[in-house]
């Protein structure tokens, strides 16, 4: 399929990404602790939506990444903020 | 300086083919994500795909407003069923499709019926008042109508009518802002 990434390759990149999201998941309490100290809004914060534009483009980017996943026939089946993670571009 | 964010996601752990229709394991699922027809008994036909779905419209809604998210956390039976109907509650949809009554099947569980939706409904203000805690700060009132809006059709209590993630990259939200 032109354009769909090899789902294997994104498969191996996100348990790289979520072997080191989980050690700092030691750090909290529950599930939802930790999805309040990844996704702190404010403007201090390195992982903040800062306005309604950052935050479209990075819904924007979160849609694209399921449509390439459903386009491969598999869906995700535990979607939450917790799963998904925000990485700035240099 | 501009910076560009990127979505990442991981934990495939529940991953499968997405025509799958899966019936979760109740007690084991993290049903603040759970589509309300897997709860309450409605009878209508979902799949992997369409809860895929359901869930970007709830993430939108917690990003949205955080830290005043709009999941409900925790396992219990109870709670599993305010979750569905504050789902309903947020559609302010009684009837579905298929002729079912959501308030007749919430009532066999002691919960309070849904308020229906009338013609003066605001999904802005219906999502606040559903919403863990009461929104602080300068909002666009315009702008936050725009994720409403997509986030709810992502929601929709029908499963067959829920946006594809294709069709809601294309929502207006994103040519608006």
């Amino acid at each position: 399929m032109q354009g769909i990434p090899n789902l294997g390759e994104e498969l191996l990149k996100t348990k790289v990404v979520a072997n080191r999201l989980r050690n700092m998941q030691k750090f909290c309490d529950s599930a939802s602790n930790c999805s309040a100290d990844l996704f702190v809004r404010n403007d201090n914060s390195p992982n903040s939506f800062n306005n309604y534009s950052d935050l479209a483009r990075f819904v924007k980017s979160l849609l694209k990444a399921v449509e390439i996943l459903h386009a491969t026939g598999y869906a995700h089946g535990d979607l939450k903020i917790e799963v998904s993670f925000i990485f700035r571009s240099e | 300086m501009s910076t560009e964010k990127t979505a990442i996601i991981a934990d495939f752990g529940t991953g499968g083919n997405k025509s799958s229709i899966k019936r979760f394991n109740k007690s084991a699922f993290p049903f603040n994500m759970m589509p309300p027809e897997y709860i309450l008994d409605v009878n209508l036909k979902s799949d992997l795909e369409s809860h895929d779905r359901f869930a970007l419209g709830v993430m939108i809604l917690n990003y949205l407003y955080f830290p005043c998210i709009f999941s409900m956390n925790g396992h219990d039976p109870v709670n599993r069923l305010r979750w569905a109907r504050k789902v309903y509650q947020v559609h302010g949809i009684v009837k579905l499709s298929n002729g079912v009554n959501v308030n007749s099947k919430l009532a066999a569980t002691g919960l309070q019926p849904v308020d229906e939706k009338k013609s003066d409904w605001d999904p802005v203000k219906n999502v606040k008042r559903l919403l863990k805690c009461s929104v602080k700060g300068k909002r666009d009132d315009g702008l936050d109508a725009l994720f409403v809006d997509l986030a709810l059709k992502l929601m929709d209590v029908e499963p067959s009518k829920r946006l594809s993630a294709q069709q809601a990259g294309l929502h207006k939200v994103f040519t608006n802002i």
